[in-house]
């Protein structure tokens, strides 16, 4: 699991997000153990506070729940739920920066469109 | 749990004001930073909260009683001096068994542990040790203490990065285990912005800021841009931090990360970004 | 075990290698001294041990404040404890060296010409009169090595001056105003000495221990003023 603290959204987010990706990746496989709060806080140095803020942005979700006395695990259907709410945010997060981006540089809806389909090809 | 009020206090060494009037609450179980100059007051508070030195004026409360010649609340306190206050000629893991005498909660098992890891050699005599190694040994006393409520002052003086790591992971592994209230004071502050809750910045002795740390950082960003294009952005805006490199200029706007207006920095070719604490940390204390 | 107590313990761990290596060396003039007597044809007499004692707890009195204190703020136990932890501590010193020079002087006596300094003082010998006066002499001796330390641990600088010339402009004063009362102040310091110390009138070195007693209670209650509010210094 990396997560680059240098990401301006606050940093129990930023490690919710990396838990989902470890999940969407096939990591982290549902209705397993993942790693304790605990864990997180002294394998990424941050506060354990912050560590469980993030975990329950996620418990909260329902794409983790706690077994008492055991630990977190990965819900079952998480996977499917995240990929839901990250398809919604796909406009948002990636495309209209991309076409920001692209109306700075000149570029336009074709040529990323060629883009798209050139790299698909290699 | 242990609350630590902190009432008007003022401290004067002779006609030198180092202290002026704080007034503030520190909650039970969190991890604060005690950030400030050289000279700010850190370890005048820090001697203050542990009776080591008194007051001029006003007081401090722990579950609201006086903490001055209080042994039942001074015991539940674990103060790491930056000065050496232990015997010189005492062998580290004689100080181990005589804290355990005054600290009934302090684990030895969990010391040699921890001095194992660090490679600190117990049979040495204080005297012996490196700086890095005194407080790498204090450092341990603390930590094995168990007390309530544990005050570092400059726990990292003379560590290289990978002890000062190992450090900090330890002081979160001991916290997540057993949250108390643990103070550091220290100035290497990008490497444990992360570890802290929250943080209090002193300024020559008056509080300037007493918040969650992810607060304190939401309620500024920094904008990068032309310079005569951040002048232009900045207007009517607080701001503080002002770099400029050529016709670079980047400055800590102070407003809510959300409402920072992103179309009118769009329009002038202005890039957003998170403020490090250290950088607002100097801001603040220039 | 009371933190009082936790105090005591470390004070008395703190003074054992040094009492250790000074009854080595008392135990090593001992036996040169019977050694000495065995050979000689004339007889030798040796006397007051006691002295070297006396020397060695004040030293013992002024070197117990500083570090102990240090540490014992380090362990954040509080100046009141510290006061009591040390004066029990200084108070078991001076009786554990009582009963060690008591036990000295009366085995060197069955074997040479030896006086202890009660002897000397008082001019008889009873093991319970020497080890009591002696404890009580011992006492003092140690109260007096740690108020001098109290004194110049709290006063800075210029205070510092002032209390190191303080007694000697009392001396100096002294002797002027005895001058002038043709040696009658002298004589009444002396009267009063001898007195309280029980040598003049009975002879009783019961009345002594008894003075010396109330001199170092006087001395440890005047140490625990500059203790109140004594702040860490590094």
């Amino acid at each position: 699991m990396l997560i680059d603290f240098n990401s301006e959204k606050p940093i129990y987010l930023q490690l919710a997000e990396a838990i989902e990706d470890n999940i969407l990746k096939g990591i982290f496989q549902e209705e397993t153990q993942i790693i304790s709060t605990t864990e997180i806080s002294v394998k990424y140095k941050i506060n354990s506070a912050t560590a469980g803020k993030g975990v329950n942005v996620l418990v909260d979700e329902g794409i983790l729940y706690k077994k008492r006395g055991v630990g977190m695990f990965v819900s079952t259907g998480a996977r499917e739920r995240i990929l839901k709410k990250r398809r919604k945010d796909f406009l948002q997060d990636f495309i209209l920066p991309l076409m920001d981006e692209a109306f700075k540089l000149g570029i336009s809806k074709e040529e990323i469109i060629g883009m798209i389909e050139g790299r698909k090809e290699i | 749990m242990k609350t630590i009020e902190v009432k008007e206090l003022t401290k004067y060494y002779k006609t030198n004001k180092a202290l002026d009037c704080l007034n503030f609450t520190i909650e039970p179980g969190k991890i604060y930073g005690l950030l400030g100059r050289n000279g700010a007051g850190k370890t005048t508070l820090l001697n203050l909260m542990t009776g080591r030195i008194f007051p001029t004026e006003g007081e401090i409360r722990i579950d609201g009683e006086n903490v001055h010649e209080n042994d039942k609340v001074l015991g539940s306190i674990f103060y790491m001096t930056e000065k050496n206050l232990y015997p010189v000629e005492e062998r580290v893991k004689n100080i181990f068994k005589w804290s355990r005498r005054f600290y009934p909660k302090f684990d030895m098992e969990y010391a040699r542990d921890l001095a194992d890891k660090f490679g600190l050699d117990t049979n040495k005599k204080v005297k012996n040790l490196s700086t890095g190694y005194t407080s790498i040994f204090k450092a341990v006393t603390a930590l094995a203490s168990n007390a309530d409520i544990m005050l570092f002052d400059e726990p990292v003086l003379g560590l290289d990065a990978n002890h000062r790591d190992m450090l900090y992971k330890e002081l979160l592994a001991n916290y997540a285990q057993n949250p108390r209230t643990i103070i550091i004071s220290t100035h290497l502050i990008e490497e444990v912005a992360r570890v802290l809750e929250e943080v209090i910045i002193i300024k020559e002795g008056k509080l300037i800021v007493k918040s969650p740390v992810e607060e304190l950082l939401a309620c500024s960003y920094t904008a990068t841009g032309e310079a005569s294009k951040i002048d232009k952005y900045i207007e009517g805006r607080k701001y503080t931090g002002i770099e400029q490199t050529g016709n670079l200029k980047s400055v800590i706007v102070l407003e809510d990360i959300k409402e920072r207006n992103t179309g009118l920095a769009k329009e002038l070719g202005i890039d957003f970004s998170k403020t490090e604490l250290q950088k607002l940390f100097i801001s603040l204390t220039n | 075990m009371g933190t009082t107590l936790k105090v005591t313990k470390y004070q008395l761990y703190s003074f054992y290698k040094a009492v250790l290596v000074f009854y080595i060396i008392i135990l090593m003039v001992s036996l040169g001294t019977i050694a000495l007597a065995v050979k000689a044809t004339e007889e030798v007499s040796f006397g007051g041990l006691g002295t070297a004692t006396i020397i060695f707890i004040s030293i013992a009195g002024m070197d117990c404040f500083k570090t102990g204190f240090k540490f014992m703020m380090a362990n954040n136990v509080s100046r009141r404890r510290f006061y009591y932890g040390n004066l029990i501590a200084l108070v078991v010193l001076a009786a554990f060296m009582a009963l060690a020079d008591t036990a000295l002087s009366a085995i060197l006596s069955s074997v040479i010409r030896y006086q202890s300094l009660t002897g000397q003082l008082y001019g008889f010998s009873n093991y319970t009169a020497e080890y009591l006066w002696s404890f009580g002499l011992y006492t003092l001796a140690a109260c007096m090595g740690w108020f001098i330390s109290m004194l110049y641990y709290r006063a800075d600088g210029v205070m510092k001056m002032v209390v190191f010339i303080t007694p000697l402009a009392a001396g100096i004063m002294f002797a002027f105003i005895d001058r002038q009362t043709g040696g009658q102040l002298g004589r009444t310091v002396i009267g009063f000495i001898g007195r309280a110390m029980g040598l003049t009138g009975g002879r009783s070195p019961f009345i002594g221990f008894l003075s010396l007693l109330i001199a170092a209670a006087v001395l440890a209650v005047l140490c625990y003023i500059p203790i109140r509010r004594a702040p860490v210094k590094e």
